[in-house]
């Protein structure tokens, strides 16, 4: 199996006032050649750190230890401008929030030609810049492209316009037409459609995964979504408190969920037939002093004496389906 | 039957700076068992919160009657809205934003008490600590301010002042859209656990319909202002008349396959709900309707009832 990006036992800690805050701990992960995987989590789980610590994007007071690789080129071994630019040519990029993350300041096509012309690049030369800014042809050309790509009528309007004068799903669309310029073969999608009407939501989503069939892109989809993970992913990462407790198939992970946390979380969701729902009773724990063993067992309805001690090990039960549970053990 | 709350063609019609009309809630009629939960469903912009706090009298209705056990309190004056305010109260949606971040929890709730009752300082704190009680935070909390609180520790502390002047009539404006799933369970079992106990009816203002599914006795789907669909939630789900829910109900994303079957067909709606200024005088969905027909711009049509107790503003039906 060859994986196009890879994360091995990452670590993410963070320095604060009250001690240091063990974030991640040790999460592995792989994404393979045109597979859309999603990671799913409750809020403060560590989902969004992840995507940050592989675009290189953690702010100052976090230390990284661990492996991630695109194709095999570690990035955490090179050096920090080798990687930006090998971050930023090769990973694109969803963000979260429609609304904050386009500079109202700026039309739309004057943010999209600067990323189109210097994308990828660390520093961009000045007078370069102001030379190139007159007379944009080209730039106009692959942005209007883009832009029908993304099913977005009247592309040379859009381009005029401010962010404010567009929708959110609109805006959404301009931001994942954003993502694809320059030929990239790896997204992340850091909750794209939280923010987002669920009509507006499921036109975005199939948007998203008509264009990673077409482009043969590969997609870290994080949500914490469970129905939009199962559409648009090929397999799910279940994440808690900075662990992978279970990931596995769609179909499999969402038929059979093994690992306490996943049959809560499923549980919690108020689905379309009367079925009732269960919470998780606790909250997430401190990372600062994080519980030994499983970061799962104080809140665990089947935790046992072992869970308190040892952090368990990856067991695989059905193929490809991997839990992180004392409860499927050696024996049974 | 004892109808809690009753509203006839109720308006609420905004003015902008320009001129313009925004009619937010469009003639809404519809009434609620004591007792019983009713769920208002739409996307954002609908006009679901405006219709929730017109009922209220937060906002002054611009046409149209509320009547509130069978009392007609739509021309209430201010001082006499205050009397019957202890009976109708409102969770609001961001429980952060809802907060004074100024103010400890001890105060926030009892401040309801003070305005409205003449209950000794000992009083109301006994009161508030039964209150914390209530909805299963420990009297620690009494001291405490909203910033050192999760966020589904501050919804319990809106729903303790929601219920600090024992309401009868409770309206939740998405009291769990900024939470987790896990988190959401428990508050919803607590509202159940409530309505219960004090014998409250809620009107469920909600963009989630799996929310309204498990909630909900009756259901009213709003479209720019207007009731699309009004029907009993059992109802509603086995047999939506509407195209505007089924649209609703395809778009969820489901996960067992049991809910498939609620779902008659797939269908993802093109473009965003129009501006509320721009209504045209034909029917409101048209724009985005996939069953469109020339009739269907001839005009408006009417809330009919197509069963027993469904109605569906629809033509195509």
């Amino acid at each position: 199996m060859d994986a196009l990006l890879k994360v091995e036992d990452l670590h993410v800690n963070f320095k604060t006032p009250f001690g240091m805050a063990k974030v991640l701990n040790g999460v592995s992960l792989y994404i393979k050649p045109q597979e859309i995987v999603s990671l799913v989590g409750e809020t403060g789980c560590g989902k969004s750190i992840t995507a940050k610590s592989i675009l290189d994007v953690l702010p100052e007071t976090s230390i990284i230890s661990g492996k991630i690789s695109l194709k095999d080129k570690d990035f955490l071994s090179i050096g920090k401008k080798e990687r930006r630019t090998l971050i930023r040519s090769r990973i694109g990029y969803i963000p979260q929030n429609p609304m904050t993350s386009l500079n109202p300041v700026f039309t739309i096509g004057e943010v999209f030609f600067d990323l189109i012309k210097w994308h990828g690049k660390e520093i961009v030369p000045w007078r370069a810049y102001r030379k190139w800014k007159r007379h944009i042809k080209e730039e106009r050309d692959i942005a209007i492209e883009l832009l029908k790509k993304v099913h977005l009528p009247q592309p040379e309007d859009v381009l005029s316009k401010y962010p404010t004068q567009l929708s959110g799903g609109m805006r959404q669309r301009v931001l994942i037409a954003m993502s694809m310029i320059g030929n990239r073969e790896f997204l992340i999608a850091d909750e794209p459609t939280t923010a987002l009407d669920v009509t507006i939501q499921k036109g975005i989503v199939e948007l998203i995964k008509e264009k990673v069939e077409e482009e043969r892109l590969s997609v870290l989809y994080i949500t914490h979504n469970l129905g939009v993970a199962k559409y648009l992913s090929n397999r799910i990462y279940v994440m808690y408190a900075g662990d992978i407790v279970e990931f596995g198939p769609s179909e499999s992970l969402l038929r059979n969920p093994l690992h306490p946390y996943t049959q809560g979380l499923l549980n919690s969701i108020p689905k379309l037939v009367k079925t009732g729902f269960s919470g998780i009773p606790g909250r997430l724990p401190s990372y600062i002093t994080p519980p030994e063993g499983c970061r799962f067992s104080p809140r665990c309805p089947k935790s046992m004496e072992i869970c308190n001690n040892i952090k368990p090990p990856l067991k695989e039960v059905e193929e490809g389906h991997f839990v992180r549970c004392h409860l499927y053990g050696k024996d049974n | 039957m004892e109808k809690i709350i009753e509203v006839k063609a109720l308006s609420k019609h905004f003015k902008t700076k320009k001129g313009l009309t925004v009619k937010a809630v469009d003639e809404v009629d519809f009434f609620l068992e004591k007792g019983k939960t009713l769920a208002i469903v739409g996307e954002s912009g609908s006009g679901k919160t405006t219709l929730g706090k017109t009922l209220l009298k937060i906002y002054e209705p611009t046409g149209g009657r509320i009547y509130f056990e069978g009392k007609d309190i739509t021309n209430y004056s201010k001082d006499k809205m205050k009397e019957l305010r202890a009976n109708l109260q409102m969770v609001f949606q961001d429980p952060t934003s809802s907060l004074n971040p100024r103010k400890s929890i001890g105060n926030i709730i009892s401040l309801p008490l003070k305005i409205h009752t003449r209950m000794t300082k000992k009083e109301i704190k006994e009161k508030v600590i039964w209150l914390l009680e209530q909805v299963d935070l420990s009297p620690a909390f009494y001291s405490r301010y909203p910033n050192a609180l999760s966020g589904g520790q501050k919804q319990r502390v809106g729903i303790a002042r929601a219920l600090a002047l024992n309401p009868k009539l409770i309206v939740l404006d998405e009291p769990t859209a900024s939470l987790d799933v896990s988190v959401q369970a428990k508050i919803l079992t607590l509202l159940e656990e409530l309505k219960n106990r004090f014998g409250l009816s809620y009107i469920y203002i909600t963009h989630d319909l799996g929310v309204v599914r498990n909630m909900a006795d009756f259901t009213l789907v709003m479209y720019l202002g207007r009731v699309m669909e009004y029907a009993s939630t059992e109802e509603l789900f086995r047999n939506p008349l509407h195209p505007y829910t089924v649209a609703l109900l395809s778009s969820i994303p489901t996960i067992m396959d049991e809910e498939k079957s609620t779902i008659p067909y797939e269908i993802t709606l093109s473009g965003d709900i129009p501006s509320l200024t721009e209504i045209p005088d034909y029917c409101r969905f048209y724009s985005r309707c996939y069953k469109k027909e020339k009739e269907c711009m001839e005009k408006e049509p009417e809330l009919r009832e197509m069963l027993s107790g469904h109605w569906v503003r629809c033509i195509r039906v």
